[in-house]
């Protein structure tokens, strides 16, 4: 993924006062669209919410956790079929929405969201455009996983793929889109017969084969039973109290930094008491928002280590060393 | 709240000798080394284990309630609403060393029919300790219909307070000995969370919960028990026995209280085992307001689960002969006076055994914690 990105504002005519970097192109006016003509702007893109039922309450899944409108995987599948054009999210701010939400979210998966310039969150948005920025070599870092998801994603395999992409996230399964390579274990998300021959060689060296016992007809039955499948050994992270939150979780290839995104998809309402535990033992962590960073105290535990967090707002970064 | 039938027929189950045993209370306030001498006295105070479970298949029901990815501020499960599972293993460590033959370890999880070790591993736990802890060690989910081929039905002595009878998951049924180990901790609904209130949770959701089939038992879990177990808005599945007093209030504190008293009848627990090194105030989980962590620093087993209780009930500073509307038993009526009633046990302090520590030593008033 390429490190520099399209960081588009919305072109209404009248630009806003004082500095726009890091802002580097308009979207929508015609100036500076050439910036923007070799990106992917997926059609499908939700305003990341909760889902909320008629009642004003959070809809929720048969587990309890609430359902959430989010990007995430369809950002990077889209990386994923084609890994040359950056990708950027237009969906236009939602009432009562966050927009900060929309911005931290398509950033912290190495997409950019058109910015739309309102007063309010003007200074927001700005400061999280220059952390993501900041940190753009995360943009080069790979997802912490154990679980290659394998499918053509196109045609009548995409509706599965979209949802197993989208549920494996929310169960916090770290996973990665195409061949397995290093991974321990591969899930073949289609209703077409597997191409076990095209893996042999990779299950014979070990590579845990998953294909559902219970079918793709029930997408959520379905990445249930891959959880299963991997066991929950094979996770790399684990969260509590931790409702509307998901975890972008990366890790330099081969090296000593990751870092746990967390996404909190309840906009400006901060999530307390939540704690991380990821299977890795790092030596240090330390708790980066637009800011301030504050060291975390870890601690040993399960062969990895657990955080406790402070209360989180829409997104904090874990910074991990060793 | 009590029928004139129900109070005749409570008042002449009551003149039955309820039975008696001792009960050993001993002083803990760590999971650490001291964890293993502390259990030892216990048990020995009580008569040792290998009476109870040499050559036998002993069934233990853990205490897991609500979800694994839910704690209590940031601690951990098993320092507020679960029990530690150093205590399951060392009660795994002692019952092997006592003979036992085989050893399954029961509980209910929420909403799933996922093996009882990935809900365990969900909540951080490693279910191989518990499995190398002792020579034959299983996990099954009880929450439906599991291993077993079919349901089995478990017949109240003495008629029962809400059903005549109860269909359990196997595990119930195929083992010599029921062992019961519970959070000491307060309960929302039922006043206190001891040996016989965890037994609520041996009722599978696919039966008894709000996602239940409504002529034969679903085939997963869904939900929680509230509907039909709870408020009585619904009947459990056809194919279970029905309610006896379809008439009688819908209200929690009047129902959950009796259908522990009915399932502890039903299915007895032949050994009790409370643990309250550390624990929660205020209610059974987190998703109660206002609830908070707590050290009552105490462990307390017998073989007579009403006896049990009534000696935790009193550690915990209440009064275990306290009638409906005095604490901890305000909202609901008494689970202990209740399975009294069914000659499950005795609950007047004035006639137990209390081994090892005594009550007023050890005393921890968790409304003030």
């Amino acid at each position: 993924m390429p490190p520099s990105i399209p960081l588009p504002l919305r072109w209404t005519g009248k630009l806003p006062a004082g500095e726009l970097a890091p802002l580097n192109c308009l979207f929508g006016g015609g100036e500076g669209m050439s910036a923007l003509q070799g990106a992917q702007i997926p059609k499908r893109a939700l305003w990341p919410s909760v889902r909320m039922g008629r009642g004003g309450n959070a809809e929720s899944g048969p587990t309890g956790a609430p359902w959430i409108n989010a990007n995430g995987w369809l950002i990077r599948l889209a990386q994923y079929l084609d890994a040359s054009k950056p990708v950027v999210l237009d969906t236009k701010p939602a009432a009562g929405g966050s927009a900060l939400l929309a911005l931290v979210e398509a950033m912290a998966y190495g997409a950019s969201w058109v910015v739309t310039h309102s007063p309010e969150t003007w200074q927001g948005v700005l400061a999280a455009l220059r952390f993501f920025e900041a940190h753009a070599e995360w943009r080069t870092w790979e997802p912490v996983a154990e679980l290659a998801v394998i499918g053509s994603f196109t045609g009548e395999d995409a509706l599965i793929g979209e949802e197993a992409l989208n549920l494996l996230a929310r169960r916090q399964v770290g996973y990665r889109i195409g061949e397995p390579g290093d991974l321990r274990a591969a899930v073949w998300a289609s209703k077409r017969p597997a191409p076990r021959e095209k893996y042999s060689a990779w299950i014979r060296g070990g590579g845990k084969w998953i294909e559902p016992a219970v079918g793709w007809g029930d997408v959520y039955a379905a990445v249930s039973a891959v959880h299963l499948a991997l066991t929950r050994k094979r996770d790399v992270m684990r969260l509590w109290n931790a409702g509307s939150i998901n975890c972008h979780y990366l890790a330099e290839k081969g090296g000593r930094r990751g870092v746990a995104q967390l996404i909190n998809y309840a906009g400006n309402r901060s999530s307390d008491d939540t704690s991380i535990w990821l299977a890795r033992p790092w030596k240090s962590a330390v708790l980066s928002t637009f800011e301030k960073q504050t060291a975390l105290k870890t601690r040993a535990s399960n062969g990895g280590i657990e955080i406790a967090l402070p209360p989180l707002g829409v997104y904090a970064a874990i910074e991990l060393e060793g | 709240m009590i029928t004139r039938r129900e109070l005749l027929a409570g008042t002449a189950m009551a003149a039955m000798a309820a039975p008696i045993a001792p009960v050993a209370i001993q002083r803990c306030r760590t999971y650490g080394a001291g964890l293993e001498p502390t259990m030892r006295r216990l048990f020995d105070a009580i008569g040792g284990l290998g009476r109870i479970v040499n050559n036998k298949t002993v069934a233990i029901k853990v205490n897991l309630t609500g979800r694994p990815s839910q704690r209590l501020g940031h601690s951990p499960a098993e320092l507020a609403h679960w029990t530690h599972p150093r205590v399951i293993g060392m009660t795994l460590h002692l019952m092997n060393e006592a003979g036992a033959k085989r050893i399954r370890i029961l509980e209910s999880p929420w909403s799933t029919t996922d093996p009882l070790e990935e809900y365990m591993m969900e909540a951080n736990w490693d279910p191989s300790m518990l499995l190398n802890a002792a020579k034959l060690v299983e996990f099954e989910n009880t929450n439906y219909l599991g291993n077993g081929k079919q349901y089995s039905r478990f017949k109240v002595p003495n008629g029962g307070h809400m059903f005549p009878a109860y269909d359990l998951n196997h595990s119930y049924a195929d083992c010599d000995v029921f062992v019961s180990i519970a959070k000491m901790k307060e309960h929302a609904t039922a006043g206190v969370t001891l040996s016989m209130k965890n037994c609520f949770g041996i009722t599978p959701c696919t039966i008894y919960g709000d996602g239940a089939g409504e002529k034969e038992p679903s085939l997963a879990p869904s939900g929680g028990r509230g509907s039909v177990i709870h408020s009585g808005s619904r009947k459990p599945s056809l194919s279970a026995p029905q309610e006896l007093h379809p008439d009688s209030p819908r209200h929690g504190g009047y129902r959950v209280p009796r259908v522990v008293a009915d399932l502890c009848a039903a299915r007895p627990i032949d050994l009790a085992i409370i643990e309250g090194v550390e624990s929660m105030a205020g209610g059974e989980g987190p998703w109660i307001r206002g609830t908070r962590r707590c050290s009552p620093g105490v462990i307390i087993a017998g073989t007579n689960a009403v006896c049990t209780d009534a000696v935790a009930t009193a550690v915990l500073g209440f009064d275990p002969m306290a009638k409906r509307g005095m604490a901890p038993f305000e909202n609901c009526d008494n689970t202990l006076e209740l399975a009294e009633q069914l000659g499950v046990g005795s609950r007047d302090l004035s006639k137990i055994e209390v081994a090892g520590a005594q009550i007023a030593d050890i005393r921890y008033d968790i409304r003030k914690a």
